[in-house]
């Protein structure tokens, strides 16, 4: 909402620059900033006056005109347009102005003829459409102003971006009365004189209001023999600053006082108000209006109708009907002032799918007692504009009064929560400024709440005011930090942390998934995954919630690999989630750790050989995790896997937490994609690290023994090295498989490995015979479990 | 003097020559000076009339073990000399080093790491939440009205069981007020989702870090105490703080908060939109109807609870003008940080 600065003085004596202003009402809580609202084209445009008008010798459609532009110097201009005249003042644009299409007025012959700048129609100036002619400005428009001082009386908008419960002030007054509080000043709002005719109101309509919940008061007045026409200059120049457009008077005169007190207000043509009367009530099923937009609108009972004696007029509180819509030869009118439930408007609006400026009042809260002012003033001021009979009263259909609020307000308690040491008598002018009356007897204050002020109900609400007007920035800081003494429970964050620091140490590059898929872009990464499908999608490919990692990663391993980043080791540690009946929001969420790895996981350098990505790498990664991290071994047992070939499931103990492989094409859109990838579930089980026990380390020297051995094909890694383990003693503090090998040299069926094993003693130095000993038994078991041969000893 | 001092003279004077570091060109020089067709053991040899007859031969040898001698040691020198510059130029020192690859944290959690870290020195602990919450912890618990504009402010993503995605992390105050008692001192990092067109600007989701603190005497000073000190350790010492009064349902009163723009210096710039200001997030005193729906007493205790947006001040600090290039995860990207 924009409002005029100059028009906030006729209700509050300000002394501030438009910036200080603006600055003030933000750290009240109104949100301002001042905007230009005119483009910059109309500071060379001018006010000129017309003093001849002659035809151009040569053109029968060009004029050549002598325009004074307030110098007393008249120019010389060619205007083509038929309804320019001499007495006339102008618009021109003056040698130099260049317009928003790029135009650029220069001093021009034409026709033999020079021309001194060019006159304007309102199209030009993009005002309005009308390209008929020039537009002709006010008699007394001073000459030499440029268009934006014409328009705005030298103005200057403020916009506003209100917070939801501020509604009281959607309306200059309402500003008005903040500054008034802030600035210790006094708020003044206009008085209405009227003058009524003998006629009563009451005679010519009635009003009846069928619910009163949706509708508690519904005020009216007539003023007949109006004369619709142009609004004067200082109307015109206050709608301009707010950013409305005037149509006519009557218009513009609701709007005024819409933009004065913040109240909606609506004008009938009475000519088509039928049967003498106005009904409020809901609508009925499927019912139809007209309204002014030009369409026709369906209802259901979440809508309150306005209603003459035979039709709906007006869908309450949102939008005008069509069929008693003012227009130019409208005569008689009837003003409407009411207050409608907050709720049925909004009901009503969701329903039309339509926010008016009305609708927006009305929901965030009116004035139910503001409304036979704001109805008064806008019968004063069309008399004003518009002549016309102000017909005897108001007819007024408020059954039950909607009182004030009194709340009671302990000053210490506001000062305890602050933190201020505001004595009362400063809140009580707090108070006063924002036209809340109030008594106080020792620090406790019981407060008028106005009804212009529906977001106030408790103590709190009021501290709230207290502290605005005081100033937030006002509040002292304290020189220490009330810190409780108590434990902080140690949370899975500090888990996750650890992993993703581990990862990103030896590499790594953490990346952030997008957690809404397509409703088909969920793969079976467990295989017991139902997604959660959102009800309100914002487009078909995020219209459900992640239930693994795996789709995000192969999107940005995708993005990557077609921008020639194919050397990828990315990573996310991320929430999944999935259908859980038992849960009370129907959803069970996990975190998850995915890995992928894609090409080569080290460059070749001139020293170093590249490294190409394969699933042992994978295993080596989840072990530093697990185990180095937090003490956990992992089992790792081949299975079958629709996503994976070879693929590997991953134990924790008995419990299957992940699964990892190489990356089948998941589908045609994710070809590219191809790598080694992991996703596991990290559960809270995991502890928040290892727990570490200092072990001596012996100081008696390791001795160095490789073991190459022949053995059947078929025997796994695992059965060999638990057997190596078996046997070794004590001594063995170390073992490494360092070599693997199959084929020529070595009889079919078998294959040779090579351990590194290294023995030491914590408590003397070993001897030469102690470790044939345990070379020779570790040697003897593996022949005996597997026949194993010796290959070579080395 | 005798002839026969003039050697022990001159061998002393070479020893001394030699025990000065020569360089390989005084090396040279050296040589010409001592073994040169005209060096002075040749003039020196040329006087060896001047001996006695008997001596000459003893003369003779004399000269030439020293001649011997410096010949050798200015040749040794020479070739430690040379060995030296053989070894320097047999290795070329700029040929590149064996690159290591870091690994990077995402610009989310790094940010977030810092907030940890500056929070957790003021004694907050962490508290998370699940990403999908009940109405009742996402709207009703935190005093938004069924029917209140204040529903519009944020549009929704509804699971078709009427669960929803979490809007901000406020539900996840509930939850910590539930299950513990006073005091609570927490920050609550986490995700959050909102129906909102994806431009530059706006993601359908984004992180935020709320703070609670709830304890007896606890002050809406303390608050903005608290705020302004975070705001220094992350912005910079001279950093500004303003607070605006604004309106959330779960707090009151409640405060927008902007800190002087960092680029600018609060003159006006095109980041800050020419106002000076960064709008950083919202705060306020815990409303008495939030310690209603979870059984605190607002009589007894009061709270301020505070939320920020995690993307909006990474974009801020590291000059990142479009929100999608977080979820991009372009490598290029990610390892700028
Ligand atoms: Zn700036």
């Amino acid at each position: 909402m924009n409002i005029s600065y100059n028009w906030l003085k006729d209700y509050v004596d300000i002394d501030l620059e438009p910036e200080i202003l603006a600055e003030k009402l933000t750290d009240a809580g109104l949100e301002a900033v001042i905007v230009e609202t005119m483009p910059d084209f109309f500071k060379t445009i001018l006010v000129g006056h017309v003093v001849s008008r002659e035809k151009h010798p040569d053109a029968d459609k060009l004029s050549v005109c002598m325009i004074d532009l307030g110098d007393g110097e008249p120019k010389q201009i060619i205007c083509g347009a038929p309804n320019i005249d001499a007495g006339q003042n102008v618009p021109v644009a003056t040698i130099g102005t260049t317009f928003p299409d790029g135009m650029k007025i220069k001093k021009a012959k034409l026709r033999g003829v020079v021309s001194n700048g060019m006159v304007c129609s309102q199209r030009e100036l993009d005002l309005s459409d009308d390209h008929s002619g020039i537009m002709v400005l006010d008699q007394d428009a001073k000459l030499g102003i440029d268009m934006k001082t014409y328009l705005s009386g030298d103005d200057v908008s403020i916009e506003l971006d209100l917070t939801p419960d501020r509604s009281d002030a959607l309306g200059h007054i309402g500003v008005a009365r903040d500054l008034a509080a802030l600035l210790g000043v006094d708020l003044r709002k206009p008085s209405i004189k009227l003058t009524e005719s003998s006629t009563k109101t009451s005679s010519m309509v009635s009003v009846e209001l069928e619910d009163t919940q949706a509708c508690p008061r519904y005020a009216a007045r007539i003023v007949r023999n109006v004369k619709i026409g142009e609004s004067p200059a200082w109307i015109r120049q206050r709608l301009q600053a707010a950013g409305i457009r005037s149509i006519n008077n009557v218009v513009d005169a609701a709007n005024y006082v819409l933009m004065e007190t913040g109240h909606p207000l609506h004008t009938f043509d009475l000519r088509y108000i039928e049967g003498e009367k106005i009904i409020v009530r809901k609508a009925r099923d499927k019912e139809k209006i007209p309204t002014l937009d030009g369409k026709e609108r369906e209802l259901d009972d979440s809508v309150l109708l306005i209603c003459d004696g035979v039709k709906p007029v007006a869908v309450a509180g949102i939008i005008g009907g069509e069929n008693s819509e003012v227009k130019d030869d409208t005569t008689d009118l009837l003003l409407e002032s009411a207050y409608f439930d907050p709720v049925i408007v909004r009901r009503g609006a969701k329903k039309l799918q339509l926010a008016t400026d009305a609708s927006h009042r009305f929901e965030r809260g009116t004035d139910p007692n503001g409304i036979t002012y704001a109805l008064d003033r806008l019968a004063a001021l069309i008399v004003e504009l518009a002549g016309g009979e102000l017909t005897e009263g108001q007819v007024d259909a408020y059954p039950s009064i909607i009182k004030p609020l009194e709340v009671t307000f302990r000053a210490d308690r506001c000062n305890a929560i602050l933190g201020t040491t505001i004595d009362t008598s400063d809140m009580s002018d707090i108070f006063h400024g924002l036209e809340m009356a109030h008594s106080e007897e020792n620090g406790v204050f019981q407060v008028i709440v106005p009804t212009f002020r529906p977001d106030i109900e408790r103590e709190i609400d009021l501290v709230e005011e207290i502290g605005r007007i005081y100033g937030y920035n006002n509040i002292p800081l304290p020189a220490h930090f009330s810190i409780a003494n108590k434990t902080n429970k140690k949370t899975p964050d500090q888990m996750r942390e650890k992993i993703i620091d581990h990862l990103a140490a030896i590499g790594f590059n953490q990346i952030y998934g997008n957690g809404l898929l397509a409703v088909e872009e969920h793969p079976l990464v467990f295989g017991d995954e139902e997604a959660l499908l959102l009800a309100n999608p914002l487009s078909r490919d995020m219209a459900s919630m992640r239930s693994s990692l795996l789709m995000g990663m192969a999107k940005v391993a995708d993005y990557n690999i077609n921008r020639r980043q194919s050397d990828l080791k990315l990573f996310e540690l991320g929430q999944v989630s999935t259908l859980d009946l038992d849960s009370d929001t129907g959803a069970r969420e996990t975190s998850h750790l995915g890995i992928f790895i894609s090409g080569e996981l080290q460059p070749k350098q001139w020293s170093v050989d590249s490294v190409a990505v394969d699933v042992f790498h994978m295993k080596g990664v989840l072990n530093s995790i697990y185990q180095d991290l937090f003490g956990h071994s992992l089992l790792f047992k081949s299975q079958d896997h629709d996503l994976f070939s070879e693929a590997i499931g991953v134990y924790l103990g008995e419990e299957k937490i992940g699964v990892m492989g190489n990356l089948n094409q998941i589908n045609q859109a994710l070809k590219s994609v191809s790598g080694v990838y992991v996703e596991v579930r990290i559960s809270e089980k995991l502890g928040l690290g290892r727990d570490i026990q200092y072990q001596k380390v012996s100081i008696y020297p390791a001795v160095e023994r490789d073991l190459s051995i022949l053995i059947d094909s078929h025997v796994v890694y695992e059965q060999i090295d638990e057997t190596i383990r078996k046997n070794a003693g004590k001594s063995l503090v170390y073992s490494r498989l360092y070599d693997i090998y199959e084929g020529k040299s070595i009889a079919s069926g078998k294959k040779s490995l090579t351990f590194r094993l290294v023995f030491q003693n914590n408590k003397r130095t070993l001897t030469e015979k102690e470790i044939d000993k345990d070379f020779r038994r570790i040697l003897k078991g593996l022949e005996d479990a597997y026949n194993a041969t010796l290959r070579e000893a080395i | 003097m005798s002839l026969f001092n003039k050697v022990d003279e001159l061998r002393s004077e070479f020893k001394a020559a030699l025990a000065s570091s020569p360089a390989l060109s005084d090396l040279e020089r050296m040589k010409q000076k001592y073994l040169g067709r005209k060096g002075v053991l040749n003039d020196l040899f040329k006087k060896i009339a001047e001996v006695e007859a008997d001596r000459r031969g003893e003369f003779g040898s004399l000269i030439n073990q020293l001649k011997l001698d410096i010949h050798d040691l200015i040749e040794e020198r020479i070739n430690d000399h040379r060995a030296e510059t053989q070894s320097v130029s047999a290795v070329d020192v700029s040929l590149p080093g064996v690159e290591y690859e870091r690994g990077t944290l995402h610009p989310i959690e790094s940010t977030l790491r810092d907030f940890k870290q500056i929070f957790h020195r003021l004694g907050f602990a962490v508290a998370e939440g699940p990403e999908i919450e009940t109405q009742w912890r996402n709207f009703d618990a935190l005093n938004f009205p069924p029917e209140h504009p204040a529903r519009d402010m944020q549009d929704t993503f509804f699971l078709k069981n009427d669960s929803v995605l979490r809007t901000h992390t406020s539900p996840v105050q509930v939850r910590l007020m539930l299950e513990e008692k006073p005091p609570i001192r927490s920050i609550m990092p986490g995700r959050v989702y909102r129906n909102e067109a994806i431009d530059a600007g706006h993601y359908c989701l984004f992180h935020q870090v709320e703070g609670l603190y709830v304890d007896k005497n606890v002050t809406m000073g303390e608050l903005k105490a608290t705020l302004e000190l975070f705001c220094r350790e992350y912005f910079g010492e001279f950093v500004k703080l303003r607070f605006r009064p604004s309106f959330f349902p779960f707090t009151e009163p409640s405060s927008e908060m902007d800190v002087s723009c960092f680029l600018c210096g609060g003159k006006g710039c095109r980041v800050c939109k020419q106002t000076g200001w960064l709008e950083i997030g919202g705060c306020g005193m815990v409303d008495p109807n939030v310690f209603k729906a979870v059984d605190i007493d607002s009589e007894k205790y009061t709270g301020y609870a505070f939320g920020m947006g995690i993307e909006r001040i990474a974009m801020m600090k590291y000059g990142i003008t479009d929100i999608r290039l977080l979820f991009e995860n372009d490598v290029r990207f990610l390892k700028q940080f």
